[in-house]
């Protein structure tokens, strides 16, 4: 096995304000090989954001972070403003949900790419401009030598978020941290977003963190995939294995509520309950109270993130697929 | 009790006038809901199913066109005479958040119809809202509650309560499910599903989100651009897409599954969403049609009845029903299978 | 049931966060308890004032701060003091009186203006604008000059002279909220306009018309001063700060308290409301109040 190019270890983000604190993540793990395209997946308010703002150090400085985070060689944990604006866009990018935010309206699309370019490899004007079109065409943008002039307000939405992800990939990084990538755009353009990061993953080896609600897009382009649960990580699989016999309970029943082709007209299945507040850490299973398993174990302490049994009941050899449940699912009851 | 149907649109036109033209929001639009019966409007932003939504409630006045519920042509009709016919058609919005009063009670919020038509005050209001509550799956304590106490799914299901509290002939949902997280969708689909097979209303139900209205939808009609391009009943749509455009809309929609989605292809439109300032001439859709020939560029297609019944406005689809292989179109297609690199 | 409980009580804290929120703001609490301090001074002016603020005593004219006169005696041999007290209490009632003329005349006008649009809209902001032409103590001035001198028409000039700000408060707010869904539902319930607009829009107006009050009463209060000091309000011997201020000119080298204690309390009162005003706008900001 090479080494991850990313490595995050036990992870933890915490607000606090003077009258509560907010565990946003709690111990979350995860190694990304080049090449890779990890999926992050829960829903709002299970920490799959503010994980890879983390990663990022994009937190506000109330953010209380503990853990690490490694890139390559590199700890970045602790690391203060300068030396993250020198591995930020270069070593390491990130595309958010929304590309009009993101952009900046008075400055043509050739112009910000330009940007990056020219601060991290010290390109001459005419290089980036130069290098600008290249990217635009690696995004598949039709025309990119006169895309290169126009401004953002001239692009469609799709069309932006691919000149984000050109901005994200400028300097080659070995992460893209793409959070939320599609959600605001329509199927048919979400599909050609995907072609493109399909493509950068192939052609540069990117690694990429794809952040997501949506399980359509996780079963298209993801490798592995991390189920994430109130802030801690609850289930991690190959996504084939992830989504064919889901271990924990949250994930069989996030997995049973997707709606599907051909779903028959009958009740879908449901998960009772509420998501419960991130005030305190409970050292329980967070699932517990909406959890059709638990038993007097799961109130009464936190189950670790092991490797989940194998067919004989004894643990997995290999740690590929993890789970953070007392009593996890049993390969013959996935089966059913 | 009449048999006509719940709604009626009929060349159903609303345009907007700006500064740089008339953007042709909806033009031309003609759908029926029949009592009882769902009926999924589908479309990505900009078709303009919102639009159809808004005007078929009369939240938004048609440019052109008439609007009938039950039967009644409310096209036209002022606000103050069409505030009594209020009860018989409601909506639940997209975003449960700025649907509901933040000043109001969540009783309060239910009981506004019912205060509002006569039909109950008072203790009995009260009792009414108790009742609605427990119907959605809420309790009667929630009645003291403000929205910001409550989460989204159960916000959504006061919404539907609320619209519900009247007894309404028709319920227009405008993405209800859209704003919500993936197991609250489940519920709320489920609550309007038993809502619908109890009660009986007529629904349509706007979404972009195709398992959704695969799910709760009897028929389906898909919009692009302003225009209904194919109408059919729910599982022949998703079996046998007759139109280009639903072909590459079913396609692009990623499948849940991992093994089933490697083996899908999927048909990647060319092109943008053209201006609806300025649609194109022909076919709304020869822009981004993979198949697309000479006629589709300067002749409009008709919405047109198929011999099943369907309806489809596309000149590659012959009356018979055979249609066109929008995935079979050269050079247009991806096949999603990855090189694998695990 | 513990659960709902529970979820009562946080749902309470969560509604006295915004009182919980302005208590923390120094600033904003500073200001609030000077302009309590000032309220309750207007409404027993006769039990705080020392002396009749109009009795004149020519045996101690100009006397110093001291004792018995804590600020001094001005050249009529007044008490200071009392006459702050009750200045202060014409300014309050100005300051008060000037913003409801305004809110009862302004918030109706914005209301249809920002509901109805078209016709009604256009004759609406064109007024106002002409109006918003003129600076704020321009207009107050010219309008007092016209109805004559006293503290009634100085009431009446400012408070007209605030009507346009609260106009184009309440139409921006109206238009902002007449396309927010819950609006829509209501006239999807059945609601005419005026549940739409009394049961709807205006209630979740009110963080922004509150802002705007407490932005108007230290403007009004520096209103009144200007025109008494221009003598187009209070008329002497009534006790006034803008009269105060307007005698003092005379004795500024014998005795400086004559306009030193007059002008600090202006100061104080405008900038005690500004303050809470600020305060109030942090706190209930329509994108910080969404919680």
């Amino acid at each position: 096995m090479t080494e991850p190019v990313l490595s995050v270890r036990d992870l933890s983000v915490s607000f606090r304000s003077d009258t509560r604190t907010v565990h946003a993540v709690d111990h979350v793990s995860y190694d990304l090989h080049a090449g890779e395209v990890l999926a992050v997946v829960g829903e709002s308010g299970c920490g799959k954001s503010v994980t890879s703002m983390a990663v990022m150090g994009l937190l506000p400085p109330t953010a209380h972070i503990t853990g690490s985070v490694r890139l390559g060689e590199r700890e970045l944990a602790g690391a203060d403003d300068k030396a993250y604006g020198k591995i930020r866009g270069k070593d390491i990018a990130m595309i958010f949900q929304e590309p009009m935010t993101s952009l900046n309206p008075v400055l043509t699309i050739g112009r910000q790419i330009g940007e990056v370019l020219r601060r991290h490899q010290g390109l001459s004007k005419k290089e980036a401009r130069a290098r600008a079109v290249e990217l635009l065409d690696l995004v598949g943008i039709p025309a990119p030598a006169q895309r290169v002039d126009e401004y953002p307000h001239q692009l469609s939405g799709g069309m932006r978020q691919r000149v984000m992800i050109a901005i994200a990939v400028a300097c080659d990084p070995a992460v893209l941290i793409a959070d939320e990538p599609t959600t605001a755009l329509d199927v048919t353009v979400q599909a050609g977003i995907l072609e493109v990061l399909q493509s950068l993953r192939e052609r540069l080896g990117t690694a990429i963190v794809l952040i997501t609600h949506d399980l359509g897009v996780v079963a298209d382009i993801a490798d592995r995939v991390l189920v994430m649960y109130a802030g801690r990580p609850v289930e991690q699989a190959p996504v084939d294995e992830l989504f064919a016999t889901p271990r924990h309970p949250y994930t069989r029943g996030l997995l049973s509520a997707v709606l599907r082709p051909g779903t028959p007209k009958d009740r879908l299945p449901e998960i009772p309950g509420l998501v419960p507040s991130l005030d305190t850490q409970p050292d329980a299973c967070t699932f517990a109270p909406r959890c059709a398993r638990a038993d007097d174990t799961c109130t009464a302490s936190r189950p670790g993130f092991r490797a989940v049994p194998d067919e004989n009941g004894a643990a997995g050899a290999d740690a590929t697929h993890r789970a953070a449940c007392w009593h996890p699912h049993t390969l013959q009851e996935t089966a059913s | 009790m009449s048999t006509a149907p719940a709604l009626e649109l009929t060349g159903l036109e609303r345009h907007f006038a700006g500064a740089g033209g008339t953007v042709r929001a909806a033009d031309g639009v003609t759908l029926t809901v029949g009592r009882g019966e769902v009926v999924g409007l589908v479309g990505e932003s900009g078709s303009g199913k919102s639009t159809v939504g808004r005007c078929a409630v009369r939240l938004d006045e048609p440019t052109g066109g008439t609007v009938r519920i039950n039967g009644t042509d409310v096209t036209t009709m002022s606000r103050r005479a069409l505030r009594p016919l209020r009860k018989d058609f409601h909506l639940v919005f997209q975003d449960p958040s700025s649907s509901l009063d933040p000043r109001m009670t969540v009783g309060e919020i239910v009981a506004e119809p019912l205060k509002l038509h006569g039909i109950a005050k008072g203790e009995a209001a009260r009792a009414r809202v108790a009742e609605l509550l427990g119907q959605v799956g809420l309790r009667p304590e929630h009645a003291d509650r403000h929205p910001h106490e409550l989460s989204g799914g159960q916000r959504q299901r006061i919404s539907i309560a609320r619209a519900l509290s009247v007894d309404p002939a028709l319920l227009v949902a405008d993405e209800p499910t859209s704003a919500l997280d993936v197991s609250v969708q489940a519920s709320v689909l489920n609550l309007l599903a038993d809502l619908q097979r109890d009660r009986g209303f007529g629904c349509l139900f706007i979404t972009h989100d195709l398992a959704a209205v695969e799910y709760l939808a009897d028929r389906i009609a898909v919009m692009y651009l302003g225009q209904i391009v194919e109408q059919a009943p729910t599982s022949e749509l998703f079996a046998d897409p007759k139109h280009p455009y639903t072909q590459a809309l079913l396609s692009a929609a990623p499948v849940p599954d991992p093994v089933t989605q490697r083996t899908r292809e999927r048909i990647v439109l060319s092109g943008e969403l053209p201006s609806p300032l300025a649609p194109p001439p022909g076919c709304r859709f020869h822009t981004r049609c993979p198949l697309a020939v000479d006629r589709c560029r300067t002749e409009v297609p008709a919405l047109r009845t198929l011999d099943g019944g369907r309806e489809v406005s596309c000149h590659l689809v012959a009356d018979d029903g055979t249609a066109p292989d929008a995935a079979a179109a050269p050079s247009r297609t991806i096949p999603t299978t990855r090189t694998a690199t695990r | 049931m513990t659960t709902l409980a529970l979820t009562g009580i946080r749902a309470r804290a969560a509604r006295s966060g915004k009182l919980r929120a302005l208590r923390k703001n120094k600033l904003a609490m500073t200001g609030g308890v000077i302009a309590v301090v000032f309220v309750l001074a207007a409404l027993f002016a006769p039990l705080v004032a020392p002396y009749d603020p109009a009795q004149p005593n020519f045996d101690n004219v100009l006397a110093a701060p001291g004792w018995s006169h804590w600020l001094g005696t001005d050249d009529l041999g007044r008490d200071q003091l009392s006459r702050v007290v009750y200045g202060a209490r014409a300014s309050m009632q100005v300051g008060v009186l000037a913003v409801v003329l305004a809110f009862v005349v302004g918030v109706p006008l914005g209301l249809l203006a920002g509901y109805y649009g078209k016709f009604t809209d256009s004759v609406v902001s064109r007024v106002t604008d002409t109006m918003l032409a003129f600076p704020f103590l321009v207009l107050a001035v010219g309008l007092a000059a016209v109805l004559g001198p006293s503290l009634t028409n100085a009431t009446i000039a400012i408070g007209i002279s605030q009507i346009p700000a609260v106009i184009r408060i309440t139409r921006a707010e109206t238009l902002r909220l007449k396309h927010v869904d819950y609006v829509a539902a209501a006239v999807a319930n059945g609601g005419g306009d005026g549940t739409v607009l009394f049961r709807h829009i205006l209630p979740n107006a009110t963080s922004a018309l509150t802002v705007q009050a407490t932005v108007g009463i230290p403007a009004a209060i520096i209103g009144e001063a200007l025109l008494s000091f221009l003598g187009l309000g209070v008329q002497p011997p009534e006790p006034s700060l803008g009269v105060m201020l307007s005698s003092a000119q005379s004795f500024l080298a014998p005795a400086p308290w004559m306009a030193v204690f007059p002008g600090l309390a202006v100061v104080a009162a405008t900038l005690a409301f500004n303050l809470l005003g600020d305060g109030l706008r942090d706190v209930l900001d329509p994108r910080g109040a969404t919680r």
